[in-house]
């Protein structure tokens, strides 16, 4: 079947390679035939190295087929039954198959590393579901995965090789994801209900060595590496081995059709959690969104644990909106979790470009959603913030009605985002921020449900550490600070809780890699200077001096062809004079003590005398 | 049984008119508070609050800001707020274009709303709820996203006065106290002036914190609201028609000493109240016992906390 002239195909049998874990599949799911006639139909058998091992775990005939006429004399010359035949169109392949079979009962069929290959893989789909669907038995098939992160490391610096054979065969005519193969076997009619993958760390597109994308110890492969193994499970996969039932066609393509490229979808999705403990809060908040100058928005509303009569509540609250936006809202009920599990959820079910929380007592300003889409325009992609004023309040009761009353001023957050500033405390309450819609369903960043505060702060670094943050100085929303005894996150856990929280999360930004936005070395370093404090400084002055005159001095500058000689001997280069500027009090002392006890100076003391020694 | 309110069976379902002066105003602005009107107008209803909801447009632009074919599309669309329009073809003023609009009416209650303003469904009935009192006379909305500051409290919503963001008044006792003070008063300061006098003929003004009205203001980024040029001029003339008007000559004189030294905008209003009182265009000064009139800080009522 896969007609390469420079290889052979012929790889053993093991326990950890496709054919040991296509094996394991079938003998998972299948017990030993006690039938005669029942039979393994293996397709693109190649060297049908797993024939031994099938026949002998499953009491079955073997029945091998293949385009290549070599290896079909071979598996006959080991005394199994092999059929030549090239897998063209669909119903001459299947009439042939069938003629092979000869009445026998198929009891399973395997097409393993194959697919690939075949120029009308979709139509031998089709035949392997009419062949299986007759015999109500399962197929196995494998194929590589294209997703393997080697191979896409060494994509993203524009490196990419077909092999000979193995991940990248310069034979291939079709590249698999788990997602496409999938979307391929289902529009063939072929449902996975099981698989096996064989995962190889090191693949054999891993090269060159110390490329690096693909290095282990680079910083750059631990980046990705972090990235893409919080995508999916596949990154280590070599190839995919699943088994398949016959069942309904899907209807889609096996490729992307251009709706499919292009989803139409709301600019942005609002996510609300509510515990529907206090209604008036999201009345204020629903009024709120009824009045945004920008309507490219979803509401999707997440009721947390909620009573009958709350959920009736809320619903009712919802659905006395303004017609347009009951349109364009939703109510899911979340039963499960902390308060971090509405958002996942929330998260989860959003179809917006991008995704914010505005928790049932914030108040949006009319411009909210048009600021956010104004800097998703300038800055696409990146976490997009504006700012949001804090207002202490407490809650009255007038008239038999509870309403919000606001007992303080105005306190605005920070105008920009300050990446270092938020790695000790959060800055940016959530109203004030927008997520791209792919750090949760791309990269699936999730809301870390083991915290019970400070989620959202947590959420927020680990995005801004790869998507960054683009900043609005406009005031958009209310962030409303409770007083007195109104219920909030801030009454509800205690100090212990939130200082154990905020050490996790601590603990978790040292092990990511981070990403730093431009000017971040300056700001750095200012904060490293200040830390000096005025008396270090100082120091830091007179150390300063005392190595520079040593560096400029006429005996230091006389001796350097022998400090040529030493460090052609494999010794240390000295510093450069433009080095000093960089370096702390303590690395100043250790240079200078240095200094002077090397060879240059002690041999140069008597002329030095003018130099602070 | 109150001589205005729900208390009465006559008005135990009221018809309210709805009623807000249009000055070139961005008809989007319009349709997404008849959107939020309309909706809170089927919910009274349904739930028998109030009977009928009326909206009145009256436009005082230099040319109209709804033609015919807009204004029958928004008839078609919001059919419970049975919408009118007229076209005053002249700047008359926030106070002299609600009285014009408040002439003819015949419902039980006005509610005095900017007209870019969102309302909560539950708007009706709880604005209409401390009228079961029968010493209500005028209950306010709150505002959001920016709260108003001033004082009111926080067991029974008493204030000194409303603003007219959003502010409902039995319709008797707006036609039986005359109104605003047009002649006095152009754009700002008719609300606290109509509230006072509301006070004065013994009745209460109400705040309503659950009763919410979305009205499109902005902060600066030092979260400080921002005035505009004409805001500034208003306000300055205003305070010092308040001044005199409320018997405080005492803050004419103190504002005048402001105003002259201030900037553009208040040395020109400064300018004009003195023309005015050249010219005996002044109102009659009332409330000699200070016993209605608060002036504190240069504010008409105490203050939470500054904005």
């Amino acid at each position: 079947m896969i007609l390469n002239p420079n290889t052979k195909y012929d790889s053993g049998y093991e326990h950890d390679n496709v054919y040991g874990h296509a094996l394991a599949l079938l003998t998972r799911h299948l017990s030993r035939s006690e039938e005669s006639d029942a039979v393994h139909l293996d397709l693109g058998c190649g060297y049908a190295r797993i024939a031994e091992h099938l026949t002998s775990a499953l009491g079955v005939q073997y029945v091998g087929v293949d385009g290549d006429s070599e290896s079909v004399s071979a598996v006959r010359a080991r005394g199994f039954e092999a059929h030549h035949l090239l897998f063209r169109e669909e119903e001459p392949t299947c009439e042939a198959l069938i003629r092979i079979l000869a009445g026998r009962r198929v009891k399973s069929l395997s097409m393993l590393d194959t697919l690939e290959h075949l120029p009308e893989g979709d139509s031998v789909l089709r035949v392997i579901r009419e062949i299986i669907r007759r015999h109500q038995a399962p197929a196995v098939i494998s194929v590589p995965n294209v997703a393997h992160r080697d191979i896409g490391f060494r994509l993203a610096l524009g490196q990419w090789d077909y092999t000979r054979e193995g991940l990248l065969d310069y034979t291939h005519t079709r590249l698999f994801t788990r997602e496409s193969l999938i979307r391929t076997l289902n529009a063939a009619g072929l449902h996975v209900i099981d698989s096996n993958d064989v995962r190889i760390a090191r693949s054999d597109q891993h090269f060159p060595k110390t490329l690096p994308s693909l290095a282990e110890g680079a910083s750059l492969h631990k980046l990705l590496s972090a990235l893409r193994e919080g995508v999916d499970d596949t990154a280590d996969v070599n190839q995919f081995v699943v088994m398949v039932l016959a069942g309904p066609v899907s209807g889609r393509k096996p490729y992307l059709e251009e709706n499919d490229q292009r989803v139409q979808r709301p600019f942005l999705s609002v996510v609300t959690r509510t515990q529907g403990l206090r209604p008036h809060c999201l009345i204020e908040a629903m009024t709120a969104l009824a009045s945004q100058t920008y309507r490219d928005f979803e509401v999707i509303v997440v009721g947390h644990k909620l009573s009958y009569e709350k959920q009736k509540r809320i619903e009712r609250i919802i659905d006395d909106c303004p017609e347009w936006l009951r349109n364009v809202t939703r109510f899911v009920r979340e039963d499960e979790g902390n308060r971090t599990r509405p958002l996942n959820r929330g998260f989860s079910e959003a179809r917006g470009e991008y995704i914010t929380i505005l928790d049932d007592d914030d108040v949006p300003f009319a411009h909210w959603v048009e600021t956010f889409h104004q800097i998703a325009e300038k800055s696409p992609g990146a976490i997009l913030r504006a700012v949001s004023v804090r207002q202490p309040t407490v809650l009255v009761d007038i008239w038999g009605q509870k309403g919000v009353r606001a007992v303080g001023g105005f306190t605005p957050y920070p105008p920009r985002f300050d990446m270092l500033a938020h790695l000790v405390c959060n800055h940016s309450p959530p109203a004030t921020l927008a997520f791209p819609r792919g750090v949760f369903h791309d990269l699936k960043l999730r809301f870390d449900e083991t915290l019970t505060t400070m989620e959202d702060w947590d959420f927020l670094m680990r995005a801004a550490f790869i998507v960054g943050v683009a900043s609005s100085e406009e005031i958009t929303a209310v962030y409303r600070w409770w007083e007195g005894n109104h219920q909030s996150s801030r009454t509800d856990h205690d100090e212990t809780e939130w200082r154990r929280n905020h050490d996790v999360i601590l603990n978790k930004f040292d092990r990511l890699p981070i990403i730093l936005p431009p000017g971040s070395a300056s700001s750095i370093r200012r904060m490293h200077e200040a830390t000096l404090g005025p008396r270090s400084e100082s120091r830091h002055r007179e150390l300063y001096r005392r190595c520079l005159s040593i560096l400029t001095s006429t005996s230091w500058i006389v001796m350097a062809p022998l400090r040529w000689v030493s460090k052609y001997r494999g010794r240390p280069s000295p510093i450069a004079v433009h080095d000093l500027e960089g370096l702390t009090v303590d690395e100043l002392e250790n240079l200078l003590r240095e200094l002077r006890s090397s060879t240059s100076w002690r041999l140069t003391r008597f002329i030095h005398r003018d130099v602070g020694s | 049984m109150d001589e205005f309110g729900t208390g009465g069976d006559q008005f135990r379902q009221p018809y309210i008119q709805v009623q807000s002066v249009l000055y070139h105003i961005e008809i989007s602005s319009v349709v997404r508070s008849l959107e939020s009107l309309s909706r809170a107008a089927d919910l009274s209803i349904h739930k028998g609050e109030c009977k009928k909801v009326s909206v009145i447009y009256g436009d005082a632009s230099s040319s109209p800001c709804i033609d015919g074919a807009e204004l029958e599309r928004l008839r078609e669309r919001f059919p419970a707020l049975n919408l009118s329009y007229h076209f005053f073809g002249e700047n008359l003023g926030s106070a002299r274009g609600h009285n014009r609009l408040a002439e003819g009416a015949t419902a039980d209650y006005l509610l005095i709303l900017n007209p870019d303003v969102v309302v909560c469904p539950n708007l009706f009935g709880h604005m209409l709820a401390p009228f079961a009192s029968p010493r209500t006379g005028m209950v306010e909305a709150k505002q959001i996203p920016i709260e108003h500051p001033k004082e009111y409290n926080p067991l029974t919503g008493e204030t000194g006065w409303a603003t007219t963001a959003c502010a409902l008044t039995p319709r008797k006792l707006f036609h039986e106290l005359g109104g605003f003070d047009a002649d006095t008063f152009f754009l700002y300061c008719d609300d606290v002036d109509y509230s006072w006098r509301v006070r004065e003929a013994g009745y209460k003004v109400i705040f309503m914190p659950a009763a919410v009205a979305f009205h499109d203001k902005r902060l600066s980024s030092q979260g400080r609201w921002r005035p505009t040029s004409a805001e500034r001029y208003y306000s300055a003339e205003a305070a010092l028609l308040m001044a005199y008007k409320w018997s405080r000559p005492d803050l004419v004189e103190l504002l005048s000493g402001y105003f002259r030294n201030g900037g553009e905008d208040e040395r020109r209003a400064l300018k004009n109240f003195e023309e005015r009182r050249a010219s005996g265009k002044l109102p009659a000064p009332r409330d000699p016992a200070h016993a209605i009139g608060q002036f504190i800080d240069g504010m008409y009522a105490l203050h939470r906390y500054p904005l």
